[in-house]
């Protein structure tokens, strides 16, 4: 039986905070948390994660600078990421992917949609 | 006298300790109350959760078969935190926990109290909670003396009205104070397609101010029939209107739309100009080069610049647009292009293409002197100074004709 | 009559002056107490859910331009501008303009944003110093960097405001801590009413003893010190009681300069900011009611009952006299300038309430109250008053003004509870208590001195040198 994967959730407000750690538990997974930008980049690089979820707007770092940091590092770079935020302007979610994003999903977020965004990052795609 | 005085200082000095006392009483009791709440969500936030993710038929199970006058509050913050951000199923079973609380009941109750920040409460409430069956009563809400409440009711409105709610906003929508607008335009340009219709009906008779606020929630919704209506805008007598109806067509990005577009770029007033201009640069005609190219010429610098920007969007022939600005008669031109070949990058590619040999050297030599010409020199001298490769940086003295001094004023 | 008789008379008349002097003083601050009370719980009321989100994500919002003169900050310079860029708001832009640093500011600003030379067309709209060059950074759009000569705080925020494409600035300090959500806070008024609002401010706070990491504030405490503790008490009266009430008589004549948000149309329309006093930001509000009302146009300058910065305040005495001393100038400086104003109906209630008020309690004021108090005493010693009038005046003069301490204090609480401990509470009531009884007085003697200060400088006007834009506060301790 394989170990439960590990997320790591990067997310200031903790009513969000609570609802997605609640949601993915659910789900099976091992979550962990990380309240501002600056504690995101520790933890993932110290725990080595399966899959970050992080907002854009955060105390510290924001969600581009994690990214940047997280891509720079060669502990860390192929982390997948899961962009949860809530600009949805066209230009935030562009810059998002170009700045090494896996998935973007735009809060308000459908629950539904975003296990299923965050299984497939997780789960290995069958050939 | 001297009694009187001392019992008339005494009797404030101790009213005021009254005062204080009881204030600080209650904070205590305040303090006390928040720190029992705390734990209260602790230990009931997972219940509803779980009952939102699916775990549970109703919230009155997941919660083990009631809620306590004392935790209701707590419940209640509970499901307002959550039902605010997410969607889908989850939403859905949290609006129905509102009903099942029987918190609906009570908020339409709210929408009468005779304390204004109670209605506009229980009207931001009926919203939160998705309540459709309050519908009319909100409506009723939209007529409240005080503003706040009207503004609370027309976002419960946009979020359960459906359409109904679309005629009674739009009434809102004429109110003068600008703030007002903002909000009740959020409110429709989030609910989407549906208001699209009506809001084209009720446009001639909106009032100025109405009007542009429409067209932008058309521009934020995007839609992609509504631009044959938005050409048509493009004719309407105001200017303000024209020029947001080009807005808006930049917004969709719509190919068709080019052509009346670039028939704007030469409209008699500077704001359509500028507005068809930057709505070209986001639909990609290469048609439109042209008419930009002729746009740097305007004689309004927002014109300019928004030609400017399009031209760069265009891809590698708006940027040789561009570069055959640099030689153009009207000083306004080169002077435009130049700022934006700078911003885009293009001048430094040409600079290190100095030494590269044939036709890419002597075009880029080309390029390098027309901005010497042009007088904007800031940025080629700063490369100057800085440039890692020797030979490029003798070129790009000898094109300034200038000694290489290091002008680094750091 | 004897001249003894005479002098007694004398000296029992200008006691009752005194006395009358802090009835009608501490009355009128019981006016304004009363319509901030009123106008605090009203927008604490209005504002229990944030609109600010939508404010945020709405278009239609107006973007800004945020202004920072700096001057040999290279210590903290990249943090302030790392919290800006990260402040909440829609489209904004950050002016970071470096008057002529000695340090390595620009260099520091340079590395960390990737400042590139820009050729962004500057239009000389205001006169100013000599402008090196303008950057621009590469990584962060709306940065940009004016360089320029040392010209002091007045010169750069006019350089800052050239260069400004927004139809709103704001002017920071560089020290300054904003509030994340500061601007959305002080642009709702100019959202509310786009073509009446000019000036908004908001209220600010100390930042002494507050927990403070790059550029944010992580914990709110109470200072450990004395004279700090009793400038916060100071601070909240003069802010949540006076400002307010003022704002309330639309006469509200300060919007710190620690954190403001204008309209540039009609600050440009009045010549931007000028060297003429040593408070570039109170003269600039006063002018541009003066340039309102002279045009008869409808305009509102607001203040928002909300905190919205924090800033650093003297530690020792001696920084607090020269800061004090610096302000009074100002003050006085301004009042001369604009003498016109002064019980002018042409200026309404700015003219008729809010210059009177200045030139009476902030002018004559520390005179009647230093002297008042020796003279009370003196009289008293020597048998000349009685014990009723000796009772009543300390009542008025000390009593009353307790009772407005701690009134602020109160309405702190009850309001927005940035101090939410109770030793923190329980300092502030002791503090607000003892405020009246030696630090009240010390400012007072503080400001006859600036009185003198202003006078015989009047022949040397010209451009007042600061050290750097910080409060002296940290000017000193460097």
């Amino acid at each position: 039986m394989a170990a439960a994967k590990r997320i790591l959730v990067a997310e200031d407000d903790p009513v969000t905070r609570r609802f997605v750690v609640s949601l993915l538990e659910e789900c099976g997974y091992e979550v962990l948390v990380a309240e501002d930008g600056e504690h995101a980049v520790a933890t993932a690089i110290s725990v080595r994660p399966d899959l970050l979820v992080s907002d854009l707007v955060m105390p510290y770092r924001d969600g581009y600078e994690v990214l940047r940091a997280i891509r720079n590092d060669p502990r860390v770079a192929g982390l997948p990421v899961l962009i949860l935020s809530m600009r949805d302007r066209e230009e935030d979610i562009v810059r998002g992917f170009e700045q090494g994003a896996d998935e973007y999903v735009v809060k308000p977020f459908n629950a539904r949609e975003l296990v299923a965004r965050v299984r497939k990052l997780l789960e290995p795609r069958r050939s | 006298m001297r009694g009187a005085l001392v019992v008339a200082i005494v009797l404030v000095a101790l009213s005021f300790l009254a005062l204080t006392a009881s204030i600080l009483l209650g904070k205590a009791w305040r303090e006390l109350r928040d720190k029992r709440r705390r734990r209260r969500r602790r230990a009931l936030e997972p219940l509803v959760l779980d009952y939102a993710h699916g775990g549970q038929v109703s919230i009155l199970a997941a919660l083990g078969g009631g809620v306590t006058a004392g935790d209701e509050p707590v419940v209640q913050a509970i499901l307002l935190d959550h039902v605010q951000r997410v969607r889908g199923v989850e939403r859905d079973r949290l609006r129905r926990a509102f009903d099942e609380l029987g918190l609906v009941d009570r908020y339409v109750v709210g929408l009468s109290s005779p304390r204004w920040w109670r209605r506009a409460e229980a009207a931001e409430h009926l919203g939160l909670a998705g309540a459709a069956r309050a519908a009319p009563r909100l409506a009723a809400a939209l007529e409240d003396d005080v503003p706040e409440v009207r503004l609370r009711a027309a976002k419960a409105l946009g979020a359960v009205g459906g359409r109904t709610a679309v005629a009674p906003l739009l009434r809102a929508l004429a109110a003068p104070n600008r703030w007002s607008t903002i909000r009740i335009a959020d409110v429709l340009a989030d609910m989407g397609p549906k208001v699209l219709e009506e809001l084209q009906d009720a446009f001639p008779s909106l009032a100025a101010h109405a009007k542009l606020a429409a067209l932008d929630i058309i521009a934020r919704i995007h839609p992609v029939e509504s631009v044959p209506w938005l050409l048509a805008r493009l004719s309407d007598g105001g200017p303000d209107v024209r020029a947001r109806a080009a807005h808006a067509l930049g917004v969709i990005g719509a190919p068709d739309a080019s052509p009346s577009l670039r028939a704007a770029l030469v409209d008699p007033e500077w704001p359509v100009r500028a507005m068809a201009a930057k709505a070209l640069g986001r639909i990609h005609d290469v048609e439109s080069i042209p008419g930009l190219r002729a746009a740097l010429m305007d004689r309004d610098w927002w014109v300019r610049a928004n030609a400017a920007v399009a031209l760069r969007r265009l891809g590698p022939s708006g940027i040789d647009a561009l570069e055959g600005a640099l030689a153009d008669e009207d000083p306004y031109a080169r002077h435009q292009a130049c700022l934006m070949l700078e911003e885009a990058g293009v001048l430094d590619r040409r600079v290190a293409q100095l030494v590269a040999p044939g036709s890419a050297g002597v075009a880029a030599e080309w390029v390098v002197a027309r901005f010497v010409e042009s007088g904007l020199t800031g940025r080629l001298r700063e490369i100057a100074a800085t440039q890692a490769d020797e030979r490029v940086r003798l070129e790009v003295a000898r094109l300034l004709g200038a000694p290489a001094a290091a002008e680094s004023a750091r | 009559m004897s001249v003894i008789g005479l002098l007694q008379d004398a000296i029992v008349g200008f006691n009752v002056f005194v006395l009358g002097y802090f009835l009608a003083l501490n009355t009128i601050y019981l006016i304004l107490f009363l319509l901030s009370l009123f106008e605090v719980l009203r927008f604490v009321r209005r504002t229990f859910f944030s609109d600010y989100r939508q404010i945020m994500q709405s278009e239609m919002t107006w973007p800004i331009s945020v202004l920072i003169p700096a001057r040999d900050e290279e210590k903290t310079i990249v943090e302030t501008v790392r919290s800006l860029l990260m402040i909440n708001y829609g489209e904004f832009e950050v002016i970071v303009v470096n008057d002529g640093s000695g340090d390595a500011t620009l260099r520091r600003l340079a590395d960390a944003y990737e400042l590139r030379r820009t050729d962004r067309p500057y239009r000389r709209v205001l006169p100013t110093g000599h402008v090196r060059g303008i950057y621009g950074s590469l990584a962060h759009p709306n940065l940009h960097v004016v360089d320029k000569e040392h010209g002091g705080k007045a010169d750069a925020l006019n350089a800052g405001i050239n260069l400004a494409r927004y139809p709103l600035f704001c002017s920071i300090d560089a020290d300054s801590v904003i509030e994340d959500n500061a601007l959305l806070r002080v642009v709702k008024p100019f959202m509310e009413r786009p073509e009446e609002t000019v000036a908004a401010g908001g209220i600010v706070r100390i930042v002494n003893g507050c927990e403070v990491r790059e550029g944010r504030v992580t914990r709110v405490a109470l200072p450990d010190r004395a004279l700090p503790i009793l400038q916060v008490v100071e601070y909240l009266r003069a802010f949540l009681t006076g400002r307010v009430g003022w704002s309330n008589l639309q006469s509200l004549l300060i919007i710190s300069g620690a954190f403001g948000i204008y309209r540039k149309r009609e600050v440009l329309e009045i010549g931007g900011y000028t060297h003429d006093t040593d408070t570039e930001d109170l003269d600039l509000v006063v002018r541009l009611h003066e340039h309102m009302r002279r045009a008869k146009r409808r305009y509102r300058v607001v203040f928002v009952p909300d905190p919205v910065c924090w800033t650093e305040c003297p530690e020792t005495l001696a920084v607090l006299a020269r800061q004090r001393n610096r302000w009074h100038r100002g003050l006085l400086q301004t009042l001369w300038i604009h003498k016109r104003m002064f019980l002018n109906p042409r200026y309404g209630s700015v003219g008729l309430f809010a210059f009177p008020y200045f030139a009476v309690f902030e002018l004559l004021g520390p005179f009647v109250e230093t002297f008042g108090y020796v003279a009370v005493v003196v009289s008293y010693v020597l048998g000349i008053l009685d014990v009723p009038f000796f009772l009543m005046f300390v009542a008025v003069a000390f009593l009353y003004g307790t009772f407005l301490s701690i009134a602020a204090i109160l309405l702190e609480e009850i309001s927005f509870r940035r101090y939410p401990g109770w030793t923190d509470i329980a300092k502030l009531l002791a503090y607000g208590i003892l405020e009246n009884f030696g630090y009240r007085q010390l400012l007072s003697a503080m400001k006859v001195k600036a009185f003198w200060d202003a006078i015989r400088r009047r022949r040397a006007w010209g451009r007042m040198q600061r050290r750097g834009f910080r409060s002296e506060a940290v000017s000193a301790s460097r």
